[in-house]
C-alpha cells in the first residue's frame, strides 16, 4: 500500500501540479530585470576577495573557517614572520645603544647566548664572545664619534659590556685550540684598534664630562691588549707543547704581527706628543704676535702674561715629553728589532718575553701622550678667550695658525712620523683617513739569513 | 556534474563575476519544485505563483548579502517556509480569511481544485492531494519534499531544521496518516 501511495506522490511531480508556462516565463523575465538593475557595472572585487568568495561558495563555512584560513594564515605567517624577523634583526644590526632597535639587536644576542650554551660547543660560545666584543667595540666608537648625548649616556654600559666579552674571552684561552687562540689573538688586536681610536677621539674633543669614558676606555683596550699578548703567548706555548694545528710560519707571523702592533702604539704615541708640541709652539707665537700688535691696550696686559706664563710651562712640558718619546721610540726600535730577529731565529719564548716588554713600553708611552694631550687641552681655552678679547679689540686678524680644538686635532691627526735605518730598525710612516683615525704603517726591517 | 556543484558553479558566476544568466539558470531548475512544495501549503493557485515568485526575489536579495550558502535548493525551500509563515500570519490577522477556513471549505471548492480538474488531473491525483492538503503541516512537507520532489533525508533535513533520524520518524508517520485518509 505505502509503495503504491508513494508512486501516486511521484506522478505530482509531472505535470499534474506544475506552474503555468506563461507565468513562469514572466516571472524569469521580470527577475531577470530586477536583477540586471541590481547589479554592478563592472566587477571591482580583487583577486583575494574572489579567492575568498569562491572559497565561501565552493567550501563548507566551517572548513573555511577552520581549515583554509587558519592554513591560508599559516602561510602568510609562514612567509611573513621569518621576513619581519629578519628585517628587525637586520635592522637592529646597526642600531647604537639608546636607539630603538638597540635592545632588539641585545635580545637577538641573548638568544644565540642561550642556544649555544645548550648546545655546549666551547668553541661556538668563544666565537660568539668575540662577534660581541667587536661589535661592542665599533658600538663604543660610533657612539663616541656621534657626540649624541643619549647615545653617550649609554656608552659606559656598552664599555662594561664589552669589558665582560673580554673577560669571557680570555677565559676560554686554555681550553681553545691553537686555531681558536690565533683568532681571539687576531680578534683582539682589532678590538684594541677600534678603542684606541674611540679613546683618541675623546681626548682630542678635550670635553671634561667624557674623562670618566675615556678612562673607561682606556682600561678596557689595555684590558683587550692584554688578552691579545696572552693570546700570543697562549698560541706560543701549545705551538711547544705539540698543537700543530697553526704552523710554525703562522705562529712566527703572530708574534711579528704583536711586535708591530706594540711598534705601531708606540709611534701614534709619538705623534700625539709631537702635534701637542706643535700646537704649543704655534699658540705662543700667535699670542705673541697678538700681544705685539696691541700693546696699547692694558686690559690685554695682565691677561698676556697669564696666558705666555701658562704656554710657557706647557710648552716646556711638552718639550719634556717629546724628547722623552723620542728616546723611547728609539728604544722601542731597537727592542722590536731584537723581537723580530728572535722570532727569525725561532727563539719563540724569548720572543714573546721581548714583546711582553714592547707593550709595557708603548702603555708607558701611551701614558706621555695622553698626559700631554690633556695638558695642551687645558691651554687652548685660554688661547681661544685671548683671541677673542683681542678680536673685540681691534680689527686685526690673527696670522698665525689656528690653534683651536678642530686645529689641535688636524695637526694631530696629519703629522708624519718617519724613522729610516738600516735593516733591524723600523721604518715608520703615517697618514689620515677620512674619520680622521690615524692610520699608521711601520715596518721593520729586518736581516733574512739565506 | 553533480547538482550541488552545478549550483555553487552558478552561484560562484553569480556573485563573483556577477552574471544574471546564472540566477536564471538557476530559476529554471528549481521553479517547479518550489512552486509544488509552495502549493500545497497554500489555498490558491494565484498565492503559489505569488509565494514562488517572493521566494527567488528574497533568495537573490540574500545572496547579494553574500552570506554563507550551503545548498542553494535549501536555501530556497528555507526561503519559501519563512514565505509561507508569512502568509499564515498575514492571514491570521484578517479573520475572515484564516486558512481553517478556506480548508474547510475543502479542495474541490477553492481555485486550486477547479484548476486541477480544467487540467484534465486524474481522480487518484486528485484524491492524493487531497489528501495531503489535510495532512498537518509538518507532513505534508516531508512528503512533497521526499516522495514529490525527491530530495535526500539530509536535504530535508536541512530544510526543515531537524536531525536526519526525526525527519525520517516524521515521514514514516506522514505516510501512515496518508494512507489513512485514503481509505477513508
Amino acid at each position: 500500500m505505502t509503495k503504491v501511495v508513494v508512486e501516486q506522490l511521484k506522478t505530482l511531480k509531472h505535470g499534474v501540479v506544475a506552474p503555468r508556462a506563461e507565468w513562469k516565463a514572466q516571472n524569469r523575465a521580470m527577475l531577470l530585470s530586477q536583477i540586471k538593475n541590481a547589479l554592478p557595472e563592472k566587477n571591482h572585487s580583487r583577486l583575494t576577495e574572489k579567492l575568498w568568495g569562491a572559497f565561501a561558495i565552493f567550501l563548507p563555512q566551517s572548513v573555511v573557517l577552520g581549515l583554509v584560513r587558519p592554513l591560508a594564515m599559516f602561510v602568510v605567517v609562514a612567509l611573513v614572520a621569518p621576513s619581519l624577523y629578519y628585517g628587525t634583526v637586520l635592522a637592529s644590526q646597526e642600531s647604537l645603544p639608546g636607539e630603538g632597535m638597540y635592545s632588539a639587536k641585545r635580545y637577538t644576542e641573548k638568544i644565540q647566548t642561550t642556544v649555544v650554551s645548550l648546545i655546549g660547543n666551547q668553541q661556538a660560545q668563544t666565537q660568539l664572545h668575540i662577534t660581541f666584543a667587536l661589535r661592542r667595540a665599533n658600538e663604543t666608537n660610533k657612539i663616541i664619534i656621534t657626540n649624541d648625548p643619549k647615545q653617550m649616556a649609554e656608552a659606559s654600559n656598552t664599555v662594561a659590556d664589552l669589558k665582560n666579552e673580554i673577560n669571557s674571552i680570555s677565559t676560554s684561552l686554555e681550553e681553545s685550540s691553537a686555531v681558536a687562540v690565533n683568532d681571539i689573538k687576531k680578534n683582539t688586536e682589532q678590538i684594541t684598534g677600534v678603542l684606541q681610536d674611540a679613546k683618541n677621539n675623546l681626548l682630542i674633543a678635550g670635553n671634561s664630562s667624557t674623562k670618566a669614558l675615556a678612562d673607561e676606555v682606556k682600561a678596557t683596550k689595555d684590558l683587550s691588549q692584554d688578552v691579545s699578548f696572552k693570546a700570543v703567548a697562549t698560541l706560543v706555548t701549545k705551538h711547544l707543547e705539540g698543537d700543530l694545528s697553526v704552523s710554525k710560519a703562522d705562529v712566527q707571523a703572530a708574534l711579528s704581527s704583536a711586535v708591530q702592533n706594540s711598534v705601531d702604539a708606540v709611534v701614534v704615541s709619538q705623534q700625539n706628543v709631537d702635534g701637542a708640541k706643535t700646537i704649543l709652539e704655534n699658540a705662543k707665537t700667535e699670542v705673541k704676535d697678538l700681544s705685539a700688535d696691541n700693546k696699547q691696550s692694558l686690559a690685554l696686559a695682565s691677561s698676556t702674561k697669564v696666558l705666555g706664563d701658562s704656554l710657557t710651562n706647557a710648552a716646556s712640558q711638552t718639550q719634556v715629553a717629546a724628547e722623552h718619546s723620542d728616546a723611547v721610540t728609539l728604544d722601542v726600535v731597537k727592542k722590536a728589532g731584537e723581537a723580530q730577529l728572535l722570532v727569525g731565529s725561532d727563539n719563540l719564548t724569548q720572543a714573546v718575553d721581548k714583546i711582553k716588554e714592547l707593550n709595557l713600553v708603548s702603555k708607558e708611552m701611551e701614558k706621555i701622550s695622553d698626559t700631554t694631550i690633556e695638558k695642551t687641552q687645558n691651554v687652548l681655552p685660554m688661547v681661544d678667550a685671548f683671541r677673542g678679547t683681542v678680536a673685540g679689540d681691534t680689527t686685526s686678524t690673527p696670522s698665525v695658525i689656528t690653534t683651536s680644538t678642530s686645529g689641535m686635532l688636524q695637526l694631530f691627526t696629519t703629522s708624519t712620523f718617519t724613522v729610516s735605518g738600516t735593516p733591524g730598525q723600523i721604518v715608520s710612516t703615517s697618514s689620515v683617513n677620512s674619520t680622521s683615525t690615524v692610520v699608521t704603517t711601520t715596518k721593520v726591517i729586518t736581516t733574512t739569513k739565506k | 556534474m553533480s547538482g550541488a556543484l552545478s549550483d555553487k558553479l552558478d552561484l560562484y558566476r553569480l556573485q563573483l563575476q556577477n552574471n544574471p544568466e546564472s540566477f536564471t539558470k538557476l530559476y529554471d531548475k528549481y521553479v517547479d519544485q518550489i512552486y509544488r512544495f509552495v502549493y500545497f501549503k497554500v489555498a490558491t493557485r494565484e498565492e503559489a505563483e505569488d509565494i514562488t515568485s517572493e521566494v527567488f526575489l528574497k533568495t537573490w536579495q540574500y545572496l547579494q548579502e553574500k552570506k554563507e550558502v550551503k545548498s542553494f535548493s535549501g536555501l530556497l525551500y528555507r526561503i519559501a517556509r519563512n514565505c509561507i509563515i508569512d502568509l499564515y500570519r498575514r492571514k491570521t490577522a484578517k479573520p475572515e480569511e484564516l486558512l481553517e477556513e478556506k480548508l474547510a471549505q475543502g479542495f474541490e471548492a477553492n481555485d486550486a481544485g477547479k484548476w486541477l480538474k480544467t487540467e484534465g488531473v486524474k481522480l487518484d491525483n486528485e484524491r492524493v492531494v487531497s489528501a495531503l492538503k489535510k495532512l498537518k503541516q509538518e507532513y505534508q512537507e516531508v512528503i512533497t519534499l521526499r516522495y514529490v520532489d525527491e530530495l535526500e533525508i539530509a536535504e530535508i533535513a536541512e530544510i526543515v531544521g531537524r536531525k536526519s533520524i526525526a525527519v525520517r520518524v516524521t515521514l514514516h508517520r506522514a505516510i501512515r496518516k496518508l494512507k489513512e485518509f485514503l481509505d477513508q
